[in-house]
């Protein structure tokens, strides 16, 4: 089978098991809200396909009506802008009736180039004409135009879902809901490649007609629309049940990253306690919960002593530690040094400044060192 | 000011926890310990001298809570509780100056100087008051942290809709 056949039954395909799939869940959805989501993704799916249309008649050299050759355009246009809102109410449980999205920015901002795209398409002489012609295309401006114009609207949608996403990461923290948007992600994040790859694809054939214009388009066409498509449905389309499956490894890893992070803590707690014992409650019960705190208490005493025009860096803070915990220095009272307000999320700081002064100690403990000493002495 | 039976900390934390709840934000332990002083509470934030990070006082119609300026979470939040601690383990009497305690509008408007309840590192936990108040303040402070950093795990929509 060949690249372009590949991709001309791998997509339909693709559609249809979306489809399929979208109308079952309608079907089994419990509540409004499930089969209203499941409605508004079947939509754009079904707007797709009429893309899939356009893009084998193209491809076959065929004649497609001047009406849903720009059909085809907007439909893929107005897939990616209803897949916003429709992540919007996943995400963000926000819906819109058809006036708010009308006079929503993105919805505008996407369909006036759309817009603007099917002017520019009126202009020109022969809608047929694109450039899978294999000899020869039309390099005229409007079709320049109309493709960057295509491409752009896409490239836009992509952004705005996958600024969604990133957002969505920053909320939730599931591990399977985590996985599945990283899916998302990459998706729409090849699409975005694809997008401007083909930009300037047709930009560099335009003004120069490069020799490289038919692989490209195939390796957009015959890969990249292929993967964009799975990722999409692979990441909107396969029940929590796998992704819960599938994000295993991260559980592992995220409870081993817990784990190492509170070893480091306690590791600097307790050296730090050695410096200021006064701020110590003994309480073994407690100790989880007064790690933080008593590093802080700590950590002001120490640097009470010094003043600071800015805050120390993680590095620095070690250096002085390892130098009172060398000179065996308890430090009974404040000093009279107000410690600078520190911009750090606490936690990450602490382990940062456990890592480093972990390092000190272990480069002071290797049993080279003695070596080194004597070569060197 | 007379000497009281040194109230038990873990009664206290049950008896906040069933009022509570088992977490609740840092708004509703202030909510908790005015109901049962009778009196507002007053929570500030203010410049303070390195190695203290908080400090309480009664006043006649106001229950005075200030907090050192910058610090960060977790220990902004302890020094709230342990104060909060001090009147909830009966440590602090109803006015910490006897009869004569201003109302706190006077006393702002004077400009004056308060002798409060330090929460500071100089002295620590020397005193028995001090540990109590510190670890009350540590088992509550788990309590708050469980409300404020409840953890969305997956929006509840792609729950609804995927299972």
């Amino acid at each position: 089978m060949s690249d372009s056949m590949f991709s001309q039954v791998m997509i339909p395909i693709l559609h249809g098991i979306a489809i399929l799939f979208l109308m079952y869940r309608i079907y089994r959805a419990d509540s409004l809200v499930g089969k209203q989501i499941s409605t508004k993704i079947l939509l754009t799916y079904l707007l797709l396909m009429v893309v899939n249309y356009n893009v084998y008649q193209g491809k076959m050299q065929r004649f497609v009506p001047w009406w849903l050759y720009i059909s085809g355009h907007v439909s893929i246009h107005l897939a990616t802008i209803i897949g916003y809102f429709i992540l919007q109410q996943f995400l963000n449980n926000r819906t819109y009736t058809i006036g708010q999205i009308i006079r929503n920015k993105v919805f505008l901002i996407g369909m006036s180039f759309s817009g603007i795209m099917v002017f520019v398409d009126a202009l020109r002489e022969d809608l047929t004409i694109s450039i899978w012609n294999v000899r020869e295309f039309e390099r005229s401006w409007a079709y320049m135009a109309s493709y960057v114009l295509f491409s752009a609207v896409l490239l836009y949608g992509g952004a705005v879902v996958i600024t969604l996403f990133w957002r969505g990461l920053h909320r939730y923290n599931e591990p399977s809901f985590v996985l599945r948007t990283w899916v998302n992600i990459f998706g729409y994040a090849v699409g975005n490649v694809v997008c401007t790859v083909a930009i300037i694809n047709i930009v560099l054939a335009f003004l120069i007609n490069h020799p490289y214009r038919m692989v490209v388009m195939h390796l957009i066409e015959d890969v990249g629309m292929p993967i964009i498509l799975l990722l999409i449905l692979l990441g909107s389309l396969l029940p929590n049940r796998f992704y819960t499956w599938a994000s295993r490894p991260l559980v592992i890893y995220r409870n081993w990253q817990q784990q190492r992070q509170q070893e480091l803590l306690a590791y600097l707690h307790a050296r730090m306690v050695q410096i200021v014992p006064r701020v110590h409650l003994e309480n073994q019960a407690l100790r989880h919960l007064r790690m933080q705190i008593e590093i802080g208490d700590a950590r002001e005493m120490i640097w009470s002593h010094i003043p600071l025009a800015r805050p120390m860096k993680p590095r620095e803070e070690a250096k002085h530690l390892w130098s009172l915990l060398q000179a065996k220095q308890i430090l009974l009272q404040p000093g009279t040094c107000e410690l600078p307000s520190m911009p750090y999320e606490m936690t990450m700081y602490n382990i940062a400044v456990a890592r480093h002064l972990k390092r000190q100690e272990q480069r002071q403990n290797s049993p080279l060192l003695p070596l080194l000493r004597k070569l060197f002495s | 000011m007379g000497t009281v039976d040194r109230v038990d900390v873990q009664q206290v934390f049950v008896l906040i926890r069933e009022f509570l709840g088992d977490s609740f934000p840092l708004k509703d332990i202030l909510a908790f310990v005015g109901q049962c002083r009778g009196k507002r509470v007053v929570l500030q934030e203010q410049s303070l001298p390195v190695g203290s990070t908080g400090y309480c006082f009664a006043f006649q119609d106001v229950d005075l809570i200030v907090v050192r300026q910058g610090l960060d979470q977790p220990r902004y939040l302890v020094a709230c509780l342990h104060e909060c601690a001090h009147f909830l383990l009966r440590h602090i009497p109803r006015t910490s100056a006897g009869p004569t305690t201003a109302t706190f509008t006077d006393f702002v408007d004077s400009g004056g100087v308060c002798q409060g309840v330090y929460r500071s590192q100089t002295t620590a936990y020397d005193e028995q008051q001090e540990r109590d108040a510190e670890i009350l303040a540590t088992m509550l402070i788990a309590c708050i942290e469980q409300n404020e950093a409840e953890p969305q795990g997956m929006p509840p929509t792609v729950q609804e809709m995927w299972g």
